[in-house]
């Protein structure tokens, strides 16, 4: 058959010597660095750049692949251990993972994200090497309006899985959505809601939000509840680094939901893998026995955004490698290492190189074994960091943060930026509203704005349009029927508990 | 008489009410445009309306249901964390890595109680040093480290 | 006599201090500021010309991305950086239309730079999907008269080459189009490839590569007459005789950087687009070198504000 002949071709190029070193090395940097809170994987890859210059294409393409894949699951190593997520994707990570952590979990949680990650790297690589040409099809089939149907039912998802009140949720969505429409409109150039601040004209960036209303919220709120004392420590009494059978037995079926997910997400462009993890997130809370341990440190709610995030990450090729076209900053950045190599990405690569074709496919599933075998010795060495007086921890965390934001622009304004975001989500805090749906409608917000106008514009303003397609009707539908499965349950209570007052 | 029988809930209400109305006066000057053609402020004002609404709904439930009470902010962490930072980004442009790693951790260390000055002064010191040496140093990130 | 001699000797000062500026530049790190975001064709060739820099001055040469403030910010900060030749930042093609529609951005382009060279060159191209009804450009114009406002065409932001292009030709040809803004090609590219949009224009960076892999179908190009790297491709001008652009990448600094620490950075560049590998990379991407002095590319920014102005006056663009 064509295609073991292929894998074959492939295993011969990424399992020589050579390749598995620059694997090896990709991850390991990618880890090391992408655990910096702040650094996420664009900045890790452009950072690292210049040392694949002097390799051959294909040694280059396969560092800069496990760069990838290490900088991703160190960025979840951050968002379980310090509560910082420094991409859309580790915003549900942080939810029960870092409550394990604090839980004395860590490990686990590390193990487990790292378990499912693999399993789905390996899932999702077999699914790049074996229908690519119709996945992309599906990428195709995306249109405007069917993104805006996937992000509607994206943010549906996020006040479903909220934790307190649903109008709050929905509140920080409107809002969150808000403040992504601050800058410059790209349909009219109109500057708005900047009040004449030339820095605002690009709007506010992910990273300094998303540091100030999660990260330093959460350090103010930990020195609040005296963990600054001397001897006071961010997680309880450490128990075992390794998941337990029952932690594996509730996992795997998450795992298995959260990898079939990711994969079909991740070959869409634009947020689809943070949908996917949110989706993730959603789906294990309502069809677990007990809702009410999400958020309290549940591991399915590691397992399955871990697994669905992985797998999005591998499929996230499949539009590079099938059209040459990126289908996020991360694969931007890699075509623009291809162009430097001397190849140009597109259609033809698999026919003219396939050296290089299915030896960076069989190099992703040796990158995701790479990631295993680095991160789960470095699970004790991350777990005896919570080990450290959190009065001496804290403000390395600070610092790290602070560099991480200030390293993306050079740009001292995104600091006080993260500053005032770390005071918003303080005051978030105090009024019992939670930070996800906020920053889930601002990653979203201008996204859904841009598509909806798009699709407005070349539908020719007919609204039908938005809805005749059958995706757009299947997701719409899904999202209305979410709603109800909400609110008819809420104003039963509310005549309860009105009754009761 | 009217009751708040949910203060955290009313604050949050009048919060979204209020981010909804200044943003709605934020863009007066701005096109809605239509459906069609929607204008730069079409979007951003049905999104300010719903915030509007939502907030709203959320202080009128707060004076007909009972929930959580405000706490105390603890004003002491709040500023030194949020200023720290914000010390940092003003001191590196000037000054360089060095030294504003050396004022963040100066500065957000006074949150924790009883840190004695010297041991503030010996972190303070180390993490400078690490993060000159790990970020300049070893990943060569084109920014100043030293006031020089 | 004596003025003479002060004379001389404050030539030979100026003299020597000139060539000790060239001298002792570079002191340290020089920073390339892109002010797209990384993976872009102003990144990707910044990455290209820095690791060949790097080879030739001893020194580190770095590309910074700094999008904030839609990029106002990167390119203000290298225009009020201090003028010793370690600051660039590369301009493109669009830089001169977007000084004519914001008059009011903090720094004004023909005044506060002092540019090095233009890098390179490459047409803005037409095209659309492999099976779209519209085979040629004379197509195209006929189907946009006889729907007037009815075919669309992808576009970057409001005031970009794509959309002064498409609107330029919509001068020309006396025809109606409907420019849809993208944030950036790949998505354009998408809904024109499934055919919802009908027509894509965008750089030759992007869509020449798409057209060599059959991907998209060429109709036309912008630059003056036949494009050396697409020669089966029509000329714009072929039907509409005006209409040429062809857009560029370049590198400037703050102004009044020493005259000798801008002729070595020209002289250096201009060699390094002498190179065979770095030619045929900047082919691969659709792209020409194009070095040249720096009081050509002046002359090039101010040429085309001159252009860019007929066109948004004439059709009223303005950013709102």
């Amino acid at each position: 058959m064509d295609l073991l002949a292929n894998l074959a071709l492939g295993a011969s190029v990424a399992l020589s010597g050579e390749n598995l070193l620059y694997c090896l090395i990709g991850s390991l940097l990618g880890t090391l660095i992408g655990v910096l809170p702040g650094v996420g994987p664009v900045a890790t890859i452009a950072m690292l750049l210049p040392i694949t210059f002097t390799l051959q294409p294909i040694g280059a393409l396969i560092m800069l692949a496990g760069i990838y894949y290490g900088a991703q699951y160190g960025g979840s190593t951050t968002a379980i251990l310090v509560n910082l997520p420094g991409e859309a994707s580790s915003i549900v990570t942080c939810l029960d993972g870092h409550t394990m952590a604090r839980q004395g979990r860590a490990g686990p949680a590390l193990a487990i994200a790292a378990i499912g990650s693999f399993v789905a790297g390996c899932f999702a690589t077999l699914v790049v090497a074996v229908v690519s040409a119709p996945l992309v099809s599906l990428a195709r089939a995306f249109g405007p309006a069917e993104y805006f149907a996937l992000m509607t039912l994206g943010l549906v998802l996020s006040v479903v899985l909220a934790r307190g009140s649903p109008l709050k949720a929905i509140g920080m969505i409107l809002f969150g959505g808000l403040l992504s429409l601050v800058g410059t409109d790209v349909h009219t150039g109109a500057e708005r809601l900047t009040f004449g601040t030339k820095a605002l004209a690009g709007g506010f960036d992910f990273v300094p939000v998303a540091m100030g209303v999660f990260g330093l919220s959460e350090i103010i709120s930990n020195l609040e509840k005296g963990e600054g004392r001397p001897q006071e420590r961010l997680a309880d009494k450490v128990h075992g680094l390794m998941p337990t059978m029952a932690d594996l037995k509730a996992s795997t079926p998450a795992i298995m939901r959260g990898t079939l997910l990711g994969t079909v997400l991740g070959v869409l462009p634009g947020a689809s893998s943070m949908i996917a993890s949110f989706a993730s997130y959603t789906l294990e809370k309502k069809i677990a026995k007990d809702p009410s341990r999400f958020g309290q440190g549940a591991i399915e709610g590691v397992a399955g955004p871990e697994s669905a995030n992985n797998a999005g990450a591998q499929t996230s090729f499949i539009p590079m490698l099938t059209l040459g076209i990126p289908s996020n900053s991360v694969m931007a950045l890699m075509i623009g290492a291809m162009m430097i190599q001397g190849i140009v990405p597109g259609p033809q690569v698999m026919e003219k190189q396939p050296a290089l074709f299915w030896g960076v496919i069989v190099s992703m599933w040796v990158g995701n074994a790479m990631l295993v075998i680095i991160n789960l010795p470095l699970i004790g060495v991350w777990v005896r960091l919570l080990d450290v007086p959190y009065r001496l921890l804290f403000p390395a965390i600070l610092l790290l943060c602070a560099i991480g934001v200030y390293s993306l622009n050079n740009e001292p304004s995104q600091v006080l930026l993260t500053a005032a975001a770390g005071l918003l989500g303080y005051f978030f805090l105090k009024i019992g509203c939670e930070p996800a749906p906020f920053l889930l409608g601002f990653v979203l917000g201008d996204m859904m704005e841009e598509n909806l106008r798009r699709a407005m514009q070349i539908s020719r303003g007919d609204p039908i349009a938005m809805i005749s397609s059958p995706i757009c009707a299947v997701l719409l539908g899904a999202s209305a029927l979410l709603i109800l499965s909400m609110i008819l349950p809420m104003i039963a209570r509310g005549r309860e508990k009105l009754v009761e007052d | 008489m009217v009751q708040i029988r949910s203060p955290q809930d009313f604050v949050a209400g009048l919060f979204f009410l209020a981010a909804g109305a200044f943003a709605l006066y934020g863009m007066a000057d701005l096109r809605m445009g239509t459906a069609m053609r929607m204008g730069p402020a079409y979007i951003p004002s049905l999104i300010s309306w719903g915030l509007i609404v939502t907030g709203a709904v959320i202080a009128v439930r707060a004076l007909v249901f009972s929930g959580p009470r405000l706490e105390r902010w603890a004003l002491t962490p709040l500023l030194l964390i949020c200023g720290g930072t914000a010390a940092f980004g003003l001191i590196i442009p000037q000054l360089g890595l060095f030294l504003a790693s050396v004022a963040i951790t100066a500065v957000v260390s006074f949150g924790s109680k009883g840190m004695p000055l010297r041991q503030i002064a010996v972190l303070g010191l180390a993490l400078g040093a690490a993060a000159v040496g790990l970020f300049g140093g070893l990943l060569g990130l084109p920014m100043r480290l030293w006031p020089w | 006599m004596r003025t003479k001699a002060i004379f001389a000797a404050l030539l030979l000062t100026s003299i020597t201090t000139c060539a000790a500026w060239a001298q002792d530049w570079p002191k340290r790190q020089v920073t390339i500021t892109v002010v797209t975001g990384a993976g872009g064709s102003p990144d990707t060739v910044g990455r290209l010309i820095a690791s060949k820099l790097t080879e030739r001055i001893g020194k580190p040469v770095v590309v910074e991305n700094n999008t904030a403030g839609a990029g106002v910010t990167g390119t203000l900060a290298v225009s009020r950086s201090t003028p010793d030749g370690h600051n660039l930042v590369i301009l493109t093609g669009g830089t001169p239309s977007q000084q004519l529609l914001r008059p009011d951005q903090p720094y004004n382009l023909l005044k506060d730079f002092a540019m090095v060279t233009t890098i390179c060159a490459y047409p803005m191209v037409i095209a659309v999907a492999p099976n779209s009804p519209i085979k040629t450009f004379a197509d195209l114009i006929a189907r946009a008269k006889a729907q007037p406002g009815k075919v669309t065409y992808s576009m970057n932001s409001i005031g970009s080459l794509h959309h002064l292009l498409g609107e330029w030709i919509g001068i020309d040809a006396g025809v109606q189009m409907e420019g849809v803004p993208y944030r950036g090609s790949p998505p354009a590219f998408m809904d024109v490839s499934s055919g919802r949009v009908d027509v894509m224009i965008d750089t030759g960076t992007f869509v020449l590569p798409q057209i060599e892999q059959k991907q998209l179908r060429g109709l036309a190009q912008s630059a003056p007459g036949k494009y050396a790297l697409a020669p089966d491709l029509p000329a714009v001008t072929e039907t509409l005789p005006n209409v040429q652009i062809m857009s560029w990448l370049g590198f400037a600094m703050a102004k009044n950087t020493p005259k000798p620490i801008v002729d070595r950075l020209n002289a250096e560049i201009t060699a390094i687009l002498d190179q065979d590998d770095v030619k045929q990379k900047l082919a691969q991407m659709g792209n020409i070198p194009m070095p040249s002095k720096p009081e050509e590319m002046l002359a090039r920014i101010d040429r085309e504000m001159a252009q860019w102005k007929r066109v948004i006056d004439a059709k009223g663009i303005k950013a709102e």
